[in-house]
């Protein structure tokens, strides 16, 4: 169990490095990288630079408060700091890059298939964090902790949409926005059920062993 | 267990930084940009048959086959199995002007453009033609050419100035009037016999044998264009974002370059010249054919290099 554990942190730890490279891209503000130099039409749209660089600087963030949230230590010991952490990741997601990904959702490359999902995704992703803070305030811990894994899972599909991309690619070379319309589903909704089987079967069996959760 | 899991995220770890790093170089891309040289259009009649001096002025194409003796092919089949390509060539003979018995041109083999200048000899038979390039290029010779009065087939031969390994070659051509149609399609599918990589190819393994026990051997796999090459006319249709999006880089090089083919531009590379080569409409004649381009055509080739130069190289293929 802590193997797997280990593993998997490392597995996120490589992949936040990989997104966080894909940021620095756009750093200093830079017009001129791959994903920008494809929307020539949106660039014209003020509100669509403010929107994507938003995004794109703020998101980082989440992948490292996100996963702080989920070491128990932390939770038990520091719950101060966990408050903290879980205020900055719901307020950088309700205010910044929840909205902002809304916007870019509904520009999304590939049509309405991926429109459609991305603009899905936006709305699902910002429900679920004012839930999983909504819970919190109202002390039923068990509900956070539900919405704020749902919350996270979506915060997720940043990582597992370029994956998929990547393995989708290498088995069956469809043609690349085919492959974008896939993954724009697949990306999320893929995370979204592994963390209701997290939910329904992970979480209950610590219930039923007695184990408090909380 | 672990091991094999950890195995494969290591695996993956390095396959995936490979993603990231294409992300940011832009690929190379081909460019259409060589030196112009400047030739005099000449006033090229319709007739196709020589019933005048003037019906020499024009665009003669045909074969420019080595001329050497059967021992001396086979030498050179046994040096390099690809020597069919030099041995059989395409020659375009533009002749640009004629003053008295002066006659000037220019000649195009393989993309490679050559000024010609000589004398025209006119007897009772036909015409003469002997004239010779200026020799400043390794691949420069003297050409010496007949046609007959009323005849269509202009025969001759050509005989480097320096020593090669094809250093006599004949030529067949017949005049061929170049006409821009944008409707000219293309018929099949484009195969880059230059770009491959190695595919490793299984034979059915059984499960539970060792790895070393399969049979594995590595096959060619060669960059190829899809079928959309020939649904799309890149000089004809206009070209959307959500189009060309959906394509693959290949499939916009083909597009791209089908707009210059079109225009008779002569090809350097030599797999987009035999490509082209395949289409009976397709004659190089040019080396700079942009200005000759559309509306339609320069929006379209704006578009297409826009994504050829940020769509991943090789994205079904190689790296990845």
């Amino acid at each position: 169990m802590k193997g797997i554990k280990i593993a998997l942190l490392i597995f996120y730890c490589y992949f936040s490095y990989l997104l966080l490279l894909i940021t620095l891209q756009y750093l200093p503000l830079n017009f001129e990288v791959t994903f920008l130099k494809l929307k020539r039409e949106e660039i014209k749209l003020g509100y669509y630079n403010i929107a994507f660089f938003t995004h794109v600087y703020t998101s980082i963030f989440l992948l490292f408060f996100g996963i702080l949230q989920f070491s128990k230590r932390l939770r038990k010991n520091k719950p101060k700091i966990h408050r903290l952490i879980g205020k900055l990741y719901v307020l950088i997601i309700l205010l910044l890059s929840g909205p902002t990904s809304l916007i870019m959702g509904y520009h999304a490359n590939g049509g309405n298939v991926s429109k459609i999902s991305f603009m899905i995704l936006s709305i699902l992703w910002l429900i679920f964090t004012y839930l999983s803070f909504y819970h919190a305030k109202q002390l039923n811990f068990k509900k956070h902790q539900q919405f704020a894994i749902r919350s996270f899972a979506l915060t997720l599909s940043a990582i597992s949409l370029r994956l998929f991309k990547f393995i989708i690619v290498f088995l069956c070379h469809p043609l690349p926005m085919d492959a974008y319309r896939i993954v724009s589903w697949l990306g999320w909704l893929f995370n979204l059920l592994i963390a209701e089987i997290i939910i329904l079967y992970f979480i209950k069996n610590k219930t039923k062993n007695g184990i408090k959760t909380q | 267990m672990k091991y094999l899991v950890l195995f494969f995220m290591v695996m993956g770890f390095f396959s995936c930084k490979e993603a990231i790093k294409n992300e940011k170089t832009v690929a190379e891309v081909f460019v259409n940009d060589e030196k112009v040289i400047d030739f005099k259009k000449p006033v090229v009649t319709a007739n196709l048959i020589m019933m005048s001096k003037e019906d020499l002025l024009g665009y003669w194409v045909g074969n420019f086959d080595s001329d050497l003796s059967e021992s001396e092919e086979e030498t050179l089949y046994n040096e390099d199995e690809n020597i069919y390509y030099s041995l059989h060539k395409k020659i375009t003979l533009s002749i640009d002007e004629i003053k008295d018995s002066i006659i000037k041109g220019h000649s195009i083999v393989g993309g490679n453009i050559r000024p010609f200048e000589g004398f025209l000899e006119l007897n009772s038979n036909g015409y003469n033609l002997k004239v010779n390039e200026p020799g400043d290029d390794k691949y420069d010779g003297k050409f010496s050419i007949s046609i007959g009065n009323k005849d269509s087939l202009m025969l001759g031969k050509w005989k480097s100035n320096e020593v090669l390994k094809i250093d006599r070659r004949t030529l067949k051509l017949k005049k061929r009037l170049f006409e821009y149609n944008p409707e000219n399609k293309l018929e099949d599918v484009y195969t880059d016999w230059d770009k491959s990589r190695q595919v490793k190819v299984n034979e059915g393994s059984d499960e539970g044998s060792d790895e070393e026990e399969n049979e594995a051997w590595f096959e060619e796999e060669y960059l190829t264009t899809t079928e959309k090459v020939v649904e799309i006319n890149a000089s004809t249709d206009v070209l959307t974002k959500d189009i060309v999006e959906n394509l693959k880089k290949s499939d916009i090089f083909i597009l791209r370059n089908s707009i210059y083919a079109r225009h008779g531009y002569s090809f350097k590379n030599r797999q987009l010249r035999s490509y082209f080569e395949m289409h009976d409409w397709y004659m190089p004649v040019f080396n700079d054919v942009t200005k000759d381009f559309t509306k339609i055509e320069l929006d379209n080739i704006d578009l297409l290099l826009l994504y050829e130069e940020n769509a991943e190289e090789y994205y079904d293929r190689f790296g990845r």
